[in-house]
């Protein structure tokens, strides 16, 4: 027991005083030690983030609003109900939900479904309720009924967006080739190549394993990473337009230039090459929907000192 | 006194009304008790003044007695707050200010598994509040000077006039208590919420 407070008190340091790295590399190896540690800074974590979360509360006096309530709710009339009415509308609910009612058999064998896309993008439904959204030449194998003891399909190539349901007596896991995604009910992006899954989280959290040996990384919304297959090196990313293949819609917020050029060059497919030895400080803010990347440009030949020669396989970005 | 009955064991409309049967204002009042100040978290992220929220609340659940046939036609009462709330706020933030603001068109499209998301974060702040207001008095008051104000500990010890050594100590007293008294509410909650706390746990876990 002492030494858990010993490390939880590290931790309190390390948050006290984000900005020494000496206490952040403590922790982080502290955290790869073991399962009762990663249980400990995940607790302290979020006591530490939702804590601060509670000041809005203080504004608001609970006894006082309960009674004050207490007094609304007795000036106030319900509207009569015909008793002939609710008799009907009981009914009419009872011979809905008989309807309802019907029985499909179970299936012996695990039945195991592909769906792969060409150049048009495609949705499938599990029988969960977890919607994927294929990417063009993509592919994913998933069984027709998810099994009771946990949720299992594999990203057999490509790109797909998972709006995962939420179930917490079985987690979803997604097969990556070596790697995996784990969640309970999240929505996130994985866009898998030859050398690189590319993982990011638009809501909830995700643990990713890159293989069975390797540590777990453990991503929230808006965080995204790039694990390089080849080199088994993960890098952390910026995610805030992973699913701009699906909406048309880049959105940019305060955002230095060098990764802006990043985001264009994935989103458009374009080799784009910056030469900022000005080193632009300004952030870019901006939003763009179903734009061309002739529109981006001329707002970013506004927004900075820069100069763009557009050759037939890259875009080159120099200061003035 | 209250109830242990919170939105997750009244699910449908049906489970709401049994429990406010015979117009038993009382009983309503205790299910208003239970779950306003989750609903008036999420009002105040839209209308940013918690007194307007809790007018918005209190008004939404005043129109809910006032048509009480109508939760026959609810399947998640749940989930009928969260997106009432949120429309209300979204009304009034527009009759304010009678321009559509981007981000609130969001909401609209918030599913059933966006609502259990937000209900289970909010019932952890109400839970930490809680908690918190139980502390012993001198640890209570640096953690919230740390967490609430956003002090450092050297700027605590400044303002109270003690070491920055018993700042430290107060904390980890502070996160110690707090920790063990979420996992005790986590584990000896019934049966019935024991779904619901069992994905609260797995936050921790992820």
């Amino acid at each position: 027991m002492k030494d858990n407070l010993t490390f939880q008190n590290i931790i309190l340091s390390h948050f006290n005083t984000p900005e020494d790295k000496f206490l952040a590399q403590q922790v982080a190896e502290l955290r790869q030690t073991s399962e009762e540690n990663e249980k400990i800074f995940q607790e302290t974590k979020t006591i530490w983030d939702t804590a601060a979360l509670t000041k809005r509360l203080h504004e608001l006096d609970y006894t006082q609003s309960v009674r004050n309530f207490k007094g609304k709710l007795a000036y106030s009339e319900s509207s009569g109900t015909r008793s002939f009415g609710w008799l009907k509308l009981a009914a009419a609910v009872a011979v809905i939900t008989a309807a309802g009612i019907f029985f499909y058999p179970r299936d012996i064998k695990p039945i195991e479904l592909v769906r792969e896309t060409k150049q048009q993008i495609d949705s499938v439904y599990l029988n969960d309720g977890t919607k994927v959204i294929l990417a063009a030449n993509s592919q994913i194998r998933y069984p027709k009924v998810l099994s009771d003891t946990g949720r299992q399909v594999t990203l057999v190539k490509g790109q797909a967006f998972f709006k995962v349901h939420r179930d917490v007596k079985r987690s979803f896991n997604v097969l990556i080739g070596q790697s995996k995604v784990t969640v309970l009910g999240t929505s996130f992006n994985i866009n898998y190549n030859n050398s690189s899954i590319q993982l990011a989280v638009k809501t909830g959290k995700v643990m990713f394993s890159p293989n069975a040996v390797s540590s777990s990384a453990i991503l929230v919304a808006g965080q995204a990473i790039n694990y390089n297959l080849s080199k088994n090196r993960l890098e952390w990313e910026n995610g805030s337009n992973s699913t701009s293949w699906i909406t048309k819609e880049l959105v940019f917020v305060d955002m230095p230039l060098d990764e802006v050029c990043k985001q264009i060059s994935a989103y458009y497919n374009v080799n784009v090459v910056v030469h900022d030895t000005m080193h632009s400080a300004k952030k870019f803010n901006a939003n763009f929907k179903d734009s061309s990347l002739d529109e981006i440009l001329k707002v970013l030949k506004q927004t900075y000192k820069i100069r763009i020669d557009t050759s037939d396989h890259q875009i080159t970005i120099k200061n003035l | 006194m209250k109830f242990n009955e919170t939105i997750d064991v009244i699910i449908t409309g049906k489970d709401l009304l049994e429990l406010i049967k015979e117009d038993d204002k009382n009983a309503f009042t205790v299910f208003y008790s239970n779950n306003f100040q989750k609903l008036i978290l999420v009002s105040d992220r839209y209308v940013k003044n918690i007194h307007i929220a809790e007018e918005i609340v209190q008004d939404m659940f005043l129109k809910i007695w006032e048509d009480k046939a109508l939760l026959l036609y609810v399947n998640s009462v749940s989930a009928y707050l969260y997106r009432s709330v949120v429309n209300a706020s979204i009304n009034y933030v527009n009759r304010q200010k009678n321009i559509e603001k981007h981000h609130l068109k969001i909401a609209e499209h918030l599913t059933d598994d966006d609502i259990e998301i937000i209900n289970e974060q909010n019932e952890l702040i109400v839970l930490l509040y809680n908690e918190i207001e139980l502390l012993p008095e001198k640890c209570q008051r640096v953690f919230k000077l740390s967490r609430l104000e956003g002090l450092k500990y050297k700027d605590i010890a400044i303002q109270l006039s003690i070491s920055e050594k018993t700042v430290e100590n107060h904390m980890s007293n502070a996160l110690r208590l707090l920790r063990l008294r979420v996992i005790h509410h986590i584990q000896t909650d019934d049966i019935h919420t024991k779904a619901k706390y069992f994905s609260l746990l797995s936050m921790f876990l992820y």
